[in-house]
């Protein structure tokens, strides 16, 4: 009943509802950068079984995210979570040099899944970015085969891709303000 | 092979000898793994591993994760007994070592100084020559060794030397500490650590005492050249020649397979004393370790009952009073099914109970426990007190 009359209160002042999912590789950040957004601290987590889900109020933005494992076996559950998203948030470790391949492969995966026709807004998030053998985000866009004229699923979406670091918060909110806009301009 | 072959391997693997227990704090039944150090973590240890960043340790879930062949390849080379004799080789008798209830703090420096900095690997290498066929032998009979009893039989042969210089190499090794372009160095001169190891193999003369040994793991290790251990290091390669001769020729001229760790060891020794020499002050980083360890010694006396709930004791105001509201709502309804929370209570609990509907949510626990996920709802439980350190 609170709940309801919270969210009664939300729409009254104006607040945004959007439903946003926290998706990527095992071990990219995602819980961190939920973390990160809902407490702005580091917190020291454990890999995610399940998932987690946050609200967050930013610029007056009510953010429902869902952050949900990223573990091999647990990549198959995502799509029960895919209707009704407004924004992908896509994750990806900059450090791991081995598996930007295999992120790219769920990023485009993730993308082609009918229930996600409605979310056309997509931020990629290259964390870690403070690691010395981060990949920058210049060359992770190639790396990540954005750049060219390839065809690509993200083509016909509005997309960004930011680097940041989950635990310093350094790029976090500049990815949340492009979100944020992206997300109005719809 | 086939997937399902691997998953019975990986599964024997994880139940034999020093693998039942986690390799950082001794849980029972550790489900994680890191690939590239070789060695089997419970939950809570991974989450730290996995902030070390994937060039240290390449977390992956034991039935969560899909494996290679030559992950899995690795892991049996390794283990956590060799992991241990290699990484818990010289720690100071002073050094609390945390066990299964220890804070998230108390594991995390623990973690970080064993494999971030490397503070325990043996520094000489007199006894990393020599502790390699004693530990082929060791992984064979003396199963039952503790943690501490395996980490100290390396260098209790190498004669008092190496364990009365334990104390003071604490600040030397300090003094490498804070560099993690350390690693990054080591990992480029791999390569050159090689022959050097291969020699050394050679002159170690209880090579031939333990022969036996080394040819009943020369022939695992054959295929699997120390790229599968360290799995991204991209110097690994060129190590593939040397070692790719047949088998029994290698077992008679060499000691067992070298595990890419070691080889990370080996190069450690190279770039050890330019590293020690670059810091300045190694007393001053003594002092701030000899600071932390009491901080880590009143943690658990202070919260003990909370079972490592909220292991960072202040954070400042403002995020004090989010994490007890996060904190409440996660343990409101303690006592409930603990596979129940695992699923639904944070949904139940939170404030988004209407965003995802029940039988949606039914259907993916459904899933999950289709998965064959053993030991998955309690971990899902733990999951939910994951704030842990708000």
């Amino acid at each position: 009943m609170g709940q309801i009359i919270a969210r009664l209160a939300n729409i009254l002042n104006g607040l945004q509802e959007k439903r946003l999912l926290l998706l990527g590789l095992d071990a990219a950040g995602k819980t961190s950068l939920l973390y990160r957004l809902h407490l702005n601290e580091v917190v020291t987590t454990i890999p995610t079984i399940g998932f987690n889900v946050e609200r967050v109020e930013y610029n007056r933005m009510m953010m429902t995210i869902w952050d949900i494992g990223g573990q091999t076996k647990l990549r198959p559950l995502w799509h029960h979570y895919f209707i009704n998203t407004d924004a992908l948030i896509f994750v990806v470790d900059s450090n791991d040099h081995e598996r930007i391949e295999e992120a790219r492969d769920e990023l485009f995966h993730i993308l082609q899944d009918p229930n996600m026709d409605g979310c056309q807004t997509v931020l990629i998030l290259l964390n870690k970015q403070d690691l010395p053998g981060a990949i920058s985000p210049s060359a992770m866009r190639s790396k990540l085969g954005l750049d060219g004229a390839g065809r690509n699923p993200l083509m016909k979406r509005n997309w960004y891709m930011q680097g940041c670091c989950a635990v310093t918060g350094e790029g976090v909110y500049d990815g949340l303000d492009w979100l944020r806009g992206a997300l109005n301009k719809k | 092979m086939s997937e399902q072959a691997l998953r019975k391997r990986l599964e024997a693997l994880v139940k034999t000898g020093e693998n039942r227990f986690c390799a950082d704090c001794g849980k029972r039944e550790p489900r994680w793994a890191s690939v590239n150090l070789g060695l089997f973590i419970c939950l809570d240890c991974s989450g730290i591993h996995r902030n070390l960043g994937v060039h240290i340790s390449f977390v992956r879930s034991v039935n969560l994760d899909t494996w290679k062949p030559a992950q899995v390849k690795g892991m049996e080379e390794m283990g956590n007994e060799r992991a241990k004799a290699h990484f818990e080789a010289e720690v100071p008798a002073s050094y609390t070592v945390p066990r299964e209830h220890a804070t998230v703090r108390e594991r995390e420096k623990w973690i970080r100084d064993k494999y971030e900095h490397r503070r325990f690997v043996s520094r000489n290498p007199q006894p990393a020559r020599q502790r390699k066929p004693e530990e082929s032998t060791g992984s064979r009979s003396s199963r039952k060794d503790s943690g501490a009893a395996s980490s100290k039989s390396p260098t209790g042969k190498t004669g008092s030397s190496s364990s009365s210089r334990g104390a003071g190499r604490t600040s030397s090794s300090t003094s490498t500490a804070p560099s993690p372009a350390a690693s990054k160095a080591t990992s480029s001169t791999t390569t050159r650590a090689v022959p050097r190891l291969q020699k050394a193999g050679t002159g170690a003369v209880k090579a031939a005492s333990t022969a036996a040994a080394a040819a009943a793991a020369a022939p695992a290790a054959v295929p699997a050249p120390a790229v599968d251990l360290l799995d991204f290091s991209e110097p690994a390669p060129p190590q593939a020649p040397p070692k790719a001769s047949p088998p029994p020729s290698r077992a008679s001229s060499a000691p067992p397979p070298p595990p890419a760790d070691q080889m990370f060891e080996f190069s450690d020794f190279q770039s050890a004393p330019s590293s020690s020499s670059g810091a300045t002050v190694p007393s001053a980083a003594a002092s701030v370790g000899s600071q932390q360890q009491p901080a880590a010694v009143q943690q658990p006396a202070s919260q003990s009952g909370q079972q490592g709930q909220q292991e960072q004791p202040a954070a400042g105001a403002p995020g004090k009073a989010s994490a007890a509201s996060i904190l409440s709502m996660f343990n409101s309804p303690a006592g409930g099914g603990v596979a129940g929370r695992s699923m639904a209570g944070p949904v139940g609990s939170s404030p988004v109970a209407g965003v995802m509907k029940t039988p949606e949510l039914n259907q993916v626990s459904q899933m999950m426990s289709t998965l064959n996920v053993g030991g998955l709802a309690p971990m899902g439980s733990q999951q939910m007190g994951m704030p842990e350190s708000c």
